[in-house]
């Protein structure tokens, strides 16, 4: 093989770092993206058997968004494998404990159940936070979009802008300010 | 006996500051009023000055809106939210602002002129939005401002589907098959 | 697993087109016809070598022809070609005007193509013009400059105008037609 060939295969099969916000998005609908991510799926050299996977790192994971009650009525089910062992933790208080393992879980069952999965799992980087270790941060070099818009708080938008916004209803003639 | 204190209690506030709403409301309603209470000295003065509306500048109708093309006349107009044909979301707070006091109580119909569906609508995202924490600022003063002091579950960001609002209505698979 | 102990040796699909632009050169060697004098199956492989044989060996002096009775056995061609394949092929029970057509299949083909496990259905000889794919292929350049997370790299950029925008966009509309409507009033 050629020098020049040889850079290429480099080229062509290099891992690139990805980043993703959690800010604000839903657990389940970001595992199915970042999935493709850490396969490779986004790649148009995508094959089962070839390793292309890149390497996803995820931050502010404390920050994720459930639909609805979703908080209290999921509930997450381990076995310690002896009599009486069962145990169910909901979401809520699982993201107590650990506010990585929601998103963590949530990938790991997005992706098929095979030999690569845990190896393809290792590849995932998640922080509760937005601070990143410099040694992470500095291979970064591409920021994955996410699905859902993160809402801006009323009290965050200017005071002035709240103001000068277009109004839909007008108060009736006798109304008195409150 | 609690009721009783409460009662008592409400008595005596309502002898000491009678500022309640409905001395005004007796009053010959004309304009939008503004109630003012200045000391002087040790006399209240209560007054409900009459303001011209801050709302009136911005407002917006569909009708105003060129290139709008009003619905049938034989059926009935519909109301200024369904004629704008807006799809709103709990996430619009600078919209569903407009709608509430505020304490961030959704302001009833006869106030804000809206159809029955358009204020069970806006009613249900106002709650979601204030659940969801983005009008934490249109909250009663004991309220905590900090979405994140809040307890347990309600801690943690939750974001709602508008779909569910009239869910009811919305026919599943299996009802083809109910007689 | 390789593909090295299968049943079929694998290939691509070409087009010979390159025989024949200076001069043809017939790719089939030999021919060896194997019949039976007495047999039913052999009928129309003796019809061809009776009628046929000695016009196509005239007209294809190129290629070597054999003649192989045997006694009770099915009708078969052998054709060897110049890459060194060989093709074998039986012939129990065709007809006159069937043996003639697959004989100059067998004349006209380029070795045994055949027998060959395609492994894609298109080849090219020159696969990209602008180079195989890398990660960087078609990434915005701004990318390499820019400071992530940011919400302009991150935010989706694929969703509905939100109503909120849509309701800022109608009262400028509806501030323009008042204005004008003002200026017409005023003339």
């Amino acid at each position: 093989m050629s020098a020049a060939k040889r850079v290429q295969q480099w080229a062509t099969f290099a891992r690139t770092w990805h980043i993703f916000d959690c800010k604000w998005q839903d657990p389940y609908e970001s595992a199915n993206i970042i999935k493709k991510y850490l396969m490779g799926q986004h790649k148009p050299i995508y094959h089962p058997l070839n390793d292309c996977g890149d390497v996803v790192v995820c931050i502010n994971s404390r920050e994720i968004a459930l639909r609805g009650d979703e908080w209290r009525k999921r509930a997450y089910f381990h076995h310690t494998g002896y009599p009486g062992g069962a145990s169910w933790t909901l979401a809520w208080e699982l993201h107590n404990k650990d506010p990585t393992m929601i998103i963590k879980k949530a990938v790991y069952r997005a992706m098929k159940g095979n030999l690569q999965r845990r190896h393809t799992m290792q590849r995932l980087f998640i922080y509760h936070e937005e601070n990143v270790p410099e040694d992470i941060m500095k291979n970064v070099s591409s920021q994955i979009r996410q699905s859902r818009l993160v809402p801006t708080r009323l009290d965050h938008i200017p005071e002035e802008e709240v103001k000068q916004y277009p109004k839909v209803m007008d108060y009736p003639k006798d109304y008195v300010l409150k | 006996m609690a009721g009783l204190v409460k009662v008592g209690f409400s008595l005596a506030r309502n002898a000491i500051i009678s500022t309640s709403v409905r001395s005004i409301a007796t009053t010959k309603s004309l304009n939008l009023k503004d109630i003012r209470e200045c000391k002087e000295g040790s006399t209240l003065i209560v007054e409900g000055v009459t303001v011209p509306s801050p709302r009136t500048e911005l407002l917006i109708r569909a009708e105003n809106i060129p290139g709008y093309e009003p619905v049938v006349p034989s059926s009935k107009p519909p109301c200024y939210m369904c004629a704008l044909g807006l799809d709103v979301k709990h996430t619009d707070v600078l919209i569903l602002s407009q709608f509430v006091r505020t304490d961030g109580c959704m302001l009833p119909r006869r106030i804000t002129g809206l159809c029955r569906r358009q204020q069970k609508k806006i009613g249900k995202m106002v709650t979601m939005a204030q659940k969801a924490g983005l009008m934490i600022n249109l909250t009663p003063d004991n309220c905590k401002k900090d979405p994140r002091k809040r307890r347990e579950h309600k801690k943690f960001n939750t974001y709602y589907d508008e779909r569910t609002i009239f869910m009811k209505y919305i026919p599943k698979p299996l009802d083809r098959f109910k007689r | 697993m390789s593909a090295k102990n299968l049943f079929l040796n694998s290939g691509f699909v070409r087009a010979p087109l390159q025989n024949g632009v200076g001069r043809y050169v017939c790719q089939l060697q030999r021919i060896v016809l194997k019949f039976c004098k007495s047999h039913g199956g052999s009928r129309g492989m003796r019809d061809f070598i009776e009628q046929d044989l000695v016009d196509f060996a005239k007209h294809h002096p190129g290629v070597v022809v054999y003649l192989k009775p045997r006694r009770h056995r099915s009708p078969v061609i052998v054709g060897e070609y110049l890459n060194g394949d060989r093709v074998w092929m039986n012939v129990h029970n065709k007809t006159h005007e069937e043996i003639t057509k697959w004989i100059e299949v067998l004349r006209t083909q380029q070795g045994d193509i055949a027998s060959v496990r395609l492994r894609k259905y298109q080849y090219t000889d020159h696969p990209s013009i602008q180079g195989p794919w890398t990660p960087f292929t078609f990434k915005d350049p701004e990318l390499n400059t820019a400071e992530l997370p940011s919400s302009k790299f991150g935010a989706n950029n694929r969703l509905p105008m939100s109503a909120t925008e849509q309701l800022r966009l109608m009262f400028e509309k509806q501030k323009i037609s008042t204005k004008t409507e003002d200026l017409k009033i005023a003339e």
